[in-house]
């Protein structure tokens, strides 16, 4: 286990970005074209996080692209998942929003806001938006 | 080990002797490919393994090297210890020969140990290789039916049926009067030698002795395996 752990920690990114369940976020997406490397980037609802934050986690981003729902999943220390910023915190009591599929229309956009006093009364530690490379 | 007999001729390589090598299999996880995709990949600690005997078309009728692999207290009989001591290695857990490949004319020289009994050899052996075999005794699985051994498929189960997991009909009749050879039947699965082959080299760290191979590898975490340059 020892060795295992130690092959993966090559792979892993030493800090992660922060963001929760819930919120809008660009995920900043690293494509190749060819030989040319560029940016892409991806923005949705995060509905899931899942497989801890080690080699294995990912989160998923949910967005509607002409009115048709797209899911990406992204692991967290892909290489090609350049940096993750918050656009829209958002506030929600469950961990996947697997309830947002059966959505359509303003019902999905809509996402309760976080209250930034809500916030505070909670854990002032939570810094969105700020992102951690 | 015996000596050539005037009758028997000495063999000459029909193969390009493939470069193999013995370690442990440790696990598997996940890395990431240079596009960002996830690898699954198996772990496998390689060597270093010490040479205990060199056998040559000369010596034995053909070529071979024996190879050691994890060290232990414990001491052979005495005719193996003394030839232990005689070239200054220790015993070994794992003991195996592999097809003679000349390690100096594929390392370039490069300080690493000759190819004599009680050099060292490691992954470094393994560098440009892209793709492995690796051999191992599978997990034995005891005595199963013939539907986990052989994918056959099971009956219905409902309505009056009795034929859930059985193996069915096993012949004719009295032409042939007999069961084929090689019918498949219910019996022992597994702890048997499975290759698995053409496995991509994911990536060799020789500080550590491991090579990462893409998918799956026969037998389970810390079991011997065997690899080899794939053929291809």
């Amino acid at each position: 286990m020892e060795i295992i752990n130690k092959v993966s920690a090559q792979y892993l990114k030493k800090t992660l970005p922060s963001f929760q369940v819930g919120d809008v976020v660009d995920v900043h997406v690293k494509i190749r074209e060819g030989e040319k490397e560029r940016v892409q980037v991806y923005t949705g609802t995060v509905i899931k996080m899942k497989g801890g934050k080690g080699i294995r986690g990912s989160f998923t981003v949910r967005r509607i692209v002409q009115s048709e729902g797209v899911e990406r999943v992204f692991p967290f220390h892909s290489p090609a998942v350049e940096n993750v910023f918050v656009r829209r915190p958002g506030r929600v009591r469950r961990a996947k929003l697997y309830y947002l599929r059966n959505r359509v229309g303003k019902a999905t956009k809509v996402k309760e806001r976080r209250d930034d006093e809500l916030v505070e009364a909670g854990a002032a530690t939570k810094s969105a938006g700020v992102p951690v490379v | 080990m015996a000596a050539t007999t005037a009758t028997n001729p000495p063999q000459t390589p029909t193969k390009k002797p493939r470069r193999s090598i013995l370690g442990r299999k440790v696990g598997m996880t996940q890395v990431f490919s240079e596009e960002g995709r996830w690898l699954p990949i198996t772990v496998l600690q390689v060597g270093p393994c010490t040479i205990l005997q060199v056998k040559t078309l000369d010596s034995d009728g053909y070529s071979a090297v024996q190879l050691g692999l994890d060290e232990t207290k414990k001491k052979k009989n005495r005719p193996q210890q003394a030839y232990l001591e005689k070239i200054g290695a220790k015993a070994h857990r794992h003991v195996r020969e592999v097809p003679f490949v000349d390690a100096e004319a594929v390392l370039g020289g490069e300080g690493e140990a000759p190819i004599k009994p009680g050099a060292k050899i490691g992954v470094g052996f393994f560098k440009d290789v892209k793709r492995v075999d690796v051999r191992g005794v599978s997990k034995g699985k005891g005595f199963q039916g013939v539907i986990k051994r052989y994918h056959n498929n099971a009956g219905p189960k409902s309505r009056g049926t009795k034929n859930i997991r059985e193996p069915g009909s096993t012949g004719m009749h009295t032409d042939p009067g007999r069961v084929h050879k090689g019918k498949h039947m219910p019996g022992h699965m597994g702890a048997a030698f499975r290759k698995a082959r053409n496995l991509d080299v994911v990536k060799i760290d020789e500080a550590d002795h491991l090579i990462l191979v893409r998918g799956s590898v026969p037998g389970p975490n810390g079991g011997y395996v065997y690899i080899e340059e794939s053929l291809s």
